[in-house]
């Protein structure tokens, strides 16, 4: 299994995917940042965190990663080598995940440190004070943004997996996040806690509404990921390769 | 050894490939032969455990592909519409794929070489020609060294000079004692290059064996004569069938060529031309699919 996850990333690192979807992600943490900057005031401890919460903006570039990858494998064709050499495709399945957790990871992390190292200097040279965030903070929002940016990867890969067409796939995806999920809460303010949405707010120190503990925040996430993941991995093992 | 038995395809209401069987020996090449759409690509992706047939069985060695031990040191394939990421270079597609299949990355030189693709393996495929497309599809097949080569219509995009390549190199292949399966439309192709061929048609066999077999003498002589008339009538008393033709020529059934040339200088007909018919592979291949020879 091993070598099949570095061969994902072998595939991920030998396109220019990879460097557009980092530099996408660098853009977007910066530029959320300045965003913070002209609409935060009171600068407390929850507009701290969420100013300096940069993974949790680039969770959705990683699900479109997830689907672009998976999909990418049929939208080019590539899917014959890839089930050839791996005719069991329930491995395929859980190789993508595992590559595209760890690209989540990395690239939550990128996204951490690009909005720190921006981010701290920053706000100093502004005479903000950052006493309100301590150590523990700091490795909360990191930590967090790299769970948040990891799960988005592999829940990513799971719904390319089901959904094989890419425009599909990625419209209905964010169509489903911004759109679907927040509507639940017209509904029942409770269940969007339980969303995909809900979860990477949670672990990612978003401060919004109706979000639980980061904990259980991550196991929802997780469950996503694992149910969604096995529903692709059930139709892979049936559908043809065409 | 490929073994394929009654294996069926059946997509909605459209029965795709019908009932087919048929075995794959080693050590030769085998065309499969059939016209467009006649089932050949599905039936090579049954066999690769790429679709699932409805009912029947296709094995390799014995088993289906998706429990062979070392599926990639076992079959190489080259399908039709085996595709490359358009950013990516050719040597990392195969990287990509060494890598899944745990084979070391000094191979990956070796089978660019193989294809002759050493200069552009570097070069990102969006970039490549058909042909080069498909000698990197190749090379792929060839990363295992498998013992078995499966190729869906290999000889598409390839120039004459690519065309003629392939020839070789499949029939070296097979005289090192592996064996070659090669689907394609085109009947001149196989004719040079399989040494035994299973015509496929609206998804069922209609015919398997040896070319040389199939393309058996018909049992007609073609005759031209400045005499012709007088030589046909010589013929028809003495029982055989004749067949007059245009601008003097006769097609003649039944007899053997030295009894029609005796007969011409008994009768003091000069001959102009004198030979055996083969059927045309061209023409069997016809006959067995039903179908009819478009003007191109």
């Amino acid at each position: 299994m091993t070598r099949l996850v570095s061969a994902e990333l072998l595939k991920l690192r030998t396109t220019r995917t990879a460097l557009g979807f980092l530099a996408a992600i660098t853009l977007l943490t910066l530029g959320l940042q300045a965003i913070g900057y002209a609409t935060l005031d009171a600068f407390d401890e929850a507009d701290l965190k969420q100013m300096l919460s940069g993974a949790g903006a680039v969770t959705a570039l990683l699900l479109v990663l997830g689907i672009v990858a998976t999909t990418g494998e049929y939208r080019h064709n590539t899917i014959t080598s890839t089930v050839l050499v791996t005719p069991d495709r329930r491995r395929i399945v859980v190789s993508k995940l595992g590559a595209y957790v760890l690209t989540g990871a990395f690239l939550g992390l990128v996204a951490m440190a690009v909005s720190l190292a921006a981010g701290i200097p920053w706000l100093s040279a502004r005479d903000i004070s950052l006493d309100a965030l301590d150590t523990g903070d700091y490795a909360g929002l990191v930590v967090g943004g790299m769970y948040a940016a990891a799960l988005a990867g592999g829940i990513g890969v799971a719904i390319g997996t089901i959904v094989r067409n890419q425009v599909a796939a990625v419209v209905g995806t964010l169509i489903y996040l911004f759109v679907v999920e927040p509507a639940l809460t017209l509904i029942d303010d409770e269940v969007y806690g339980y969303t995909i949405g809900g979860g990477l707010g949670a672990v990612s120190a978003d401060t919004g509404d109706n979000l639980l503990d980061p904990v259980p925040g991550g196991l929802i996430l997780l469950a996503w990921m694992v149910v969604l993941g096995a529903i692709g991995a059930a139709l892979e093992q049936r559908r043809d390769v065409v | 050894m490929i073994e394929v038995r009654s294996l069926t395809k059946r997509f909605g209401r459209v029965t795709a490939v019908d009932g087919v069987s048929f075995d794959v020996p080693s050590g030769v090449v085998t065309g499969f032969l059939g016209p467009n759409g006649a089932g050949k690509t599905t039936t090579l992706r049954m066999l690769l455990g790429l679709a699932r047939p409805t009912s029947g069985t296709a094995t390799i060695d014995g088993v289906p592909y998706a429990r062979l031990p070392d599926p990639v040191g076992a079959v190489g394939a080259v399908l039709e519409r085996s595709g490359f990421h358009p950013g990516r270079r050719g040597r990392d597609h195969l990287r990509t794929v060494a890598r899944a299949a745990g084979i070391p990355e000094a191979r990956v030189d070796e089978t660019l070489r193989l294809v002759g693709m050493e200069q552009s393996g570097g070069r990102r495929v969006g970039g490549y020609s058909l042909g080069m497309r498909q000698r990197l599809a190749l090379a792929t097949a060839l990363l295992g060294d498998p013992d078995i080569l499966i190729l869906d219509e290999p000889a598409n995009g390839l120039d004459p000079q690519g065309i003629r390549w392939l020839r070789d190199f499949l029939r070296a292949y097979a005289a090192g004692g592996r064996t070659v399966l090669v689907s394609s439309h085109v009947l001149a192709e196989m004719s040079q290059t399989a040494d035994a061929v299973i015509v496929i048609a609206r998804g069922k066999v209609v015919a398997q064996g040896q070319i040389a077999e199939l393309a058996a003498p018909s049992g007609a002589v073609e005759v031209r004569s400045p005499g012709a008339e007088r030589l046909a009538a010589a013929l028809r008393s003495r029982g055989f069938g004749v067949e007059a033709g245009s601008d003097g020529t006769l097609i003649v059934t039944g007899a053997e060529p030295a009894e029609i040339g005796d007969l011409a200088l008994s009768e003091g007909v000069a001959i102009h031309r004198l030979a055996e018919r083969a059927a045309s592979l061209e023409d069997v291949f016809l006959e067995l699919t039903g179908e009819e020879a478009t003007p191109g």
